[in-house]
């Protein structure tokens, strides 16, 4: 590896520094790598190195009517939910970034607590509060509840972006004969658009990704992809849950990398 | 009194095809807070001229300009486009254009759908469109660069684009707030000069937000001179120059020696003063009303190029004795300047091919003037 | 903006009502119709639970501080507050040593070596709490990989029990925290300008002297927000501690989830829950200008 900042030959403190990063990397990368060759396992039990090659549990994850269950469910109310806090965030950023509002910074800082509040409080909260209406185990009492925790991500980054362009922009197209909203449409969506998408994906994944809250509220009927991963893991290690988590993985890893290259093709 | 008819401009402004229309602003006054940003500025731009609207920062030179775009509303007063009153006007309904001091260009569209832009919002017709889009990218030299993002083009470029989008819709009036700012010294000179072909060309109304004093001086038939949101004094270039309203307008325009001194005599409109250890000579301002009488505070304004030096010959001179402080060749003029005898520093611009010789820094000289070359202004500083 | 201060100008004319400055504003009523669905949502599906989970704690079955006596009267109790303290505490040192030198490579010069060590860092991050838990597992297990590769290669004879133990509960969870200490701390030494530990190096210090006298007081601002966030997301984890813990390792969000749906001790469990708020908000608000979460969130 060579040293960017000197130039330097690598001396003893250098190689030291290396050694350390090489092995705090591998502990992040490792436990999450390893799931990959377990998915491909053909015993049914854990065992290491995997014993045979299959693809038996990817077939058992999309043939499991329990499994896909789970998975269209939790797709569905990640969607509700990406769609919801998309356009409820992206309102709020613009009321409080371009408006006039008494409290704003009380709004603001309340914002932040769903990023901060310990999530088994939420859960049992909510529960309390869904339970009498009937709302647990459904999708509604999902998606309320999903957009309440991710609607801070949108928030966050669409304001950021209204607050790095211009307010000249705007002013220039009223000058120029445009109406509010038309310059609202044609020019601050266009520029936002990219944070709006990225706003998008993080609440996507933090819908798909929630687990203890989903894991309170889920009903017998509908459950969620994290708590039938939690049950089974806690119940039967079986290696379905190996291929179900790799295909998660590679999803996210996706997702994450296509809204960046697109908010990075949108900069550009 | 301080409202001149703006006579050669209108004349100017008559032989062009006249397109824009007169603009009116009457007693404007909008405060923030304890801070009065314009307080009570009336101002007739005729129709077809060029305004600057000159002062040091803070002066309220945007918060007027940005009123008259329907960004800011005054608290009190009125503003006028031609016949209509335009102070309640929304600001996309004000037909008035804007060119704004870092262009505002928006960055995802190219050049050509920049200009298009006030057209579309009009709904003028896709082939009228094109048409004006061609002539305004013609107008501004910019052909090439139509298919460009604002973030391809270089400053000067970008300001001509921002230019070209104020003018595709054929405003009356364009509104530009230091729109040479963000420029270097060459290009902004030469965007000077095109910028005021074109408005020539076009005939429209112009009103020009700058603190470059010299801007304001070559480009405009008329420059309004601002000062703690108040109009401090209007008129054409050369009046400013040799006729400044008071002692800010003329420190503020040109290079101006401003000496502080005592009332010795009047005579008539002349002016006799003290200064440090000498005496001076100036015509009384046109608005000191009587303020000046001997014994009372008062400063007189010289400009450098006014300013006589000759080296002091032992006899009794009249004028201001000094010593030659420091020797700034400058070009075509060579700046002398003199520590007075009380202390005061005295700057002398004199062509540089004039001989002064065996003058050098610590000789003794004796500066003056003739008396209608300098203005004396009641008060202390 | 007031009227008032206007008219009592004293060459100011009469003033007509307060004209709004438009410069690119929305009007109060737009701006509140925006903001309605935002703060309707978060108070009635967010703020109104939690409110009603602590108020069950001291109105169930009555008027009463009970559930907060036991709380502090039953020392298992106060053992699962202090163990999570500590595991809290650990884990954030832990993460500290570990992520201060990644976080240090990541914000060097230089296009590959950064480069990969932030993928190393954003995957673990994007991947979920359950999966990366179940990796652990994997690990750990008596049947898992490390036991299998130190009795294969004869280290030891028989498997070890790591699973289920505090300290797997430790590691597991400064595995799945550790992104968010290394990107504060990068956040903070990527703004430190190059020139400066160039400046003490020209200045004679010596690359240790360098480190620190410059760079490490001036990323202390991204430490002190890593630490925090660190900090308070250990104090409130449900998911690791659940699935790693035993009996004997339970922590407070454990012990609040038992509460809940094993006993049904629903005002207890608000009680609990409560005295997690307090110490999480209460490092939180302490701390509150060392923590930038729009900056860990939002970063681009
Ligand atoms: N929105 C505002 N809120 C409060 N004060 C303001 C606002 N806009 C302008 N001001 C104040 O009004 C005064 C005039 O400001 P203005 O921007 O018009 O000055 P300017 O002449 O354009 O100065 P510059 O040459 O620096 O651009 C200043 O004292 C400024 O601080
Ligand atoms: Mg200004």
């Amino acid at each position: 590896m060579t040293d960017g900042a000197t130039g330097a030959r690598a001396s003893g403190g250098e190689w030291l520094f290396h050694a350390i990063c090489v092995l705090v990397l591998l502990f992040l990368m490792v436990p999450t790598l390893l799931i990959v060759p377990m998915s491909f396992s053909a015993t049914a039990y854990l065992t290491f190195p995997p014993a045979g090659f299959s693809f038996e549990w990817y077939h058992t994850f999309l043939t499991d009517p329990e499994w896909i269950d789970a998975t269209l469910f939790s797709l569905r109310v990640a969607a509700l939910t990406t769609l919801a806090s998309t356009v409820v965030g992206t309102m709020g950023a613009l009321a409080l970034v371009r408006g006039r509002l008494p409290g704003r910074q009380t709004i603001e800082a309340l914002l932040l607590a769903p990023l901060i509040v310990p999530p088994i409080i939420v859960a049992i909260g909510v529960y309390l509060q869904f339970a009498p209406l009937g709302l647990t185990g459904t999708l509604p009492g999902f998606v309320l509840i999903h957009t309440a925790l991710a609607v801070p991500y949108v928030v966050l980054v669409v304001s950021a972006a209204l607050q790095r362009l211009p307010p000249s922009l705007e002013m220039a197209g009223l000058n120029l004969g445009g109406s509010r909203l038309a310059c609202f449409r044609r020019i601050t969506l266009p520029l936002i658009a990219p944070s709006i998408l990225a706003g998008a994906v993080f609440a996507f994944l933090a819908s798909f990704d929630e687990t203890v809250v989903s894991f309170f509220i889920s009903g017998v009927e509908h459950k969620t992809v994290t708590r039938k991963l939690f049950e089974d893991i806690e119940f039967n290690l079986s290696p379905v849950i190996a291929a179900a988590s790799t295909v998660f993985v590679v999803s996210t890893i996706l997702m994450m990398w296509l809204a960046d290259a697109s908010k990075k093709a949108a900069t550009q | 009194m301080l409202r001149e008819r703006p006579a050669a401009a209108a004349a100017r402004a008559a032989a062009a095809t006249v397109s824009g229309l007169a603009v009116g602003i009457s007693e404007v006054w909008r405060r923030y807070g304890p801070v009065t940003a314009v307080a009570g500025v009336s101002l007739d731009v005729a129709a077809g001229e060029f305004v600057s609207l000159l002062g040091p920062s803070g002066s309220g030179k945007t918060t007027l300009l940005m009123m008259l775009a329907g960004f800011e509303q005054p608290q009190s007063g009125r503003l006028t486009v031609g016949e209509r009153d335009i102070t309640r006007v929304a600001p996309n309904k004000r037909n008035v254009a804007m060119v704004f001091q870092r262009y505002a260009l928006f960055p995802h569209m190219t050049v050509a759908e920049n200009i298009a832009f006030p057209l579309r919002m009009r709904r003028i017709g896709r082939a009228e469109r094109e048409a004006r889009i061609r002539r305004a990218l013609d107008m501004v030299k910019l052909e090439a660069q139509a298919g460009r993002k604002p973030a391809e083009l270089s400053g000067g470029q970008q300001q001509r684009v921002a230019l070209a989008r104020a003018i595709v819709f054929e405003p009356p009036v364009i509104l530009m707030d230091e729109p040479l700012g963000a420029l270097d010294k060459k290009l902004r000179q030469h965007m000077q000069i095109e910028l005021k072909q074109l408005q020539r060309r076009l005939g429209a109304t112009v009103i020009y937000v700058t603190h470059d004093q010299e801007e304001a001086l070559t480009m405009s038939d008329r420059v309004a001179v601002l000062n703690h949101g108040k109009l401090v004094q209007l008129g054409p270039p050369r009046a400013l120059y040799d006729q400044p309203a008071d002692a800010f307008v003329a420190d503020f325009i040109g290079e101006m020696n401003l000496l502080p001194g005592t009332v010795r005599a009047m005579t008539g409109e002349l002016c006799t003063l003290a200064v440090d250890g000498g005496t001076a000579v100036g015509m009384a301002a046109s608005n000191s009303d009587g303020q000046l009488a001997s014994g009372k505070p008062a400063r007189v304004a010289v400009r450098p190029e006014h300013v006589e030096l000759v080296a002091a010959s032992g006899a009794a001179q009249d004028g201001l004795p000094g010593q030659l402080a420091e020797i700034v060749f400058n070009g075509a003029t060579t700046a002398m300047l003199v520590e007075l005898a009380g202390g005061t520093m005295l700057r002398a611009d004199i062509s540089t091919r004039s001989s002064l010789a065996g003058l050098h820094p610590g000789s003794p000289v004796v500066a003056s003037w003739a008396a209608g070359a300098a203005l004396v202004f009641p008060g202390a500083a | 903006m007031s009227v008032t201060t206007v008219t009592d100008l004293p060459a100011g004319p009469a003033v007509p009502a307060a004209a709004p400055a438009l410069r690119g504003r929305l009007s109060l009523p737009l701006s509140l119709l925006l903001v309605a669905p935002l703060v309707l949502l978060l108070a009635w599906a967010f703020f109104l639970p939690i409110g009603r989970l602590l108020l069950t704690s001291v109105t169930e079955p009555t008027l009463t501080l009970t559930n907060y006596r036991r709380l502090i009267t039953q020392p298992l109790y106060a053992e699962v507050i202090l163990r999570t303290v500590w595991i809290s505490f650990a884990c954030t040192a832990a993460a500290l040593l570990l992520g201060y030198p990644v976080a240090a490579l990541m914000a060097r010069p230089g296009r590959v070596v950064p480069k990969i060590a932030a993928v190393c860092v954003m995957v673990p991050l994007w991947t979920s709490v359950l999966v990366r838990s179940y990796a652990w597992i994997i690990l750990l297990d008596r049947k898992g990989v490390i036991n299998t590769l130190l009795v294969q290669s004869g280290v030891i004879a028989k498997p070890l029990t790591m699973l289920y133990t505090d300290g797997a509960v430790l590691m597991a969870m400064t595995h799945v925290l550790l992104p968010f200490m290394i990107l504060p701390i990068y956040s903070s030494l990527r703004s430190l300008p190059v020139d400066l530990p160039r400046a003490a190096a020209n200045l004679g210090a010596g690359r240790v002297r360098v480190f620190f006298a410059v760079t490490l007081p001036l990323s202390l601002p991204g430490v002190f927000a890593g630490c925090l966030l660190v900090f308070v997301m250990a104090l409130g984890f449900y998911v690791t501690p659940a699935l790693l813990g035993g009996p004997q390792t339970l922590m407070i969000a454990t012990l609040i989830g038992q509460q809940a749906t094993e006993l049904l001790d629903w005002p207890f469990a608000g009680a609990i829950s409560c005295v997690l708020l307090v110490l999480s908000l209460g490092m939180v608000i302490t701390f509150k200008r060392l923590l930038r979460l729009d900056r860990v969130v939002a970063h681009d």
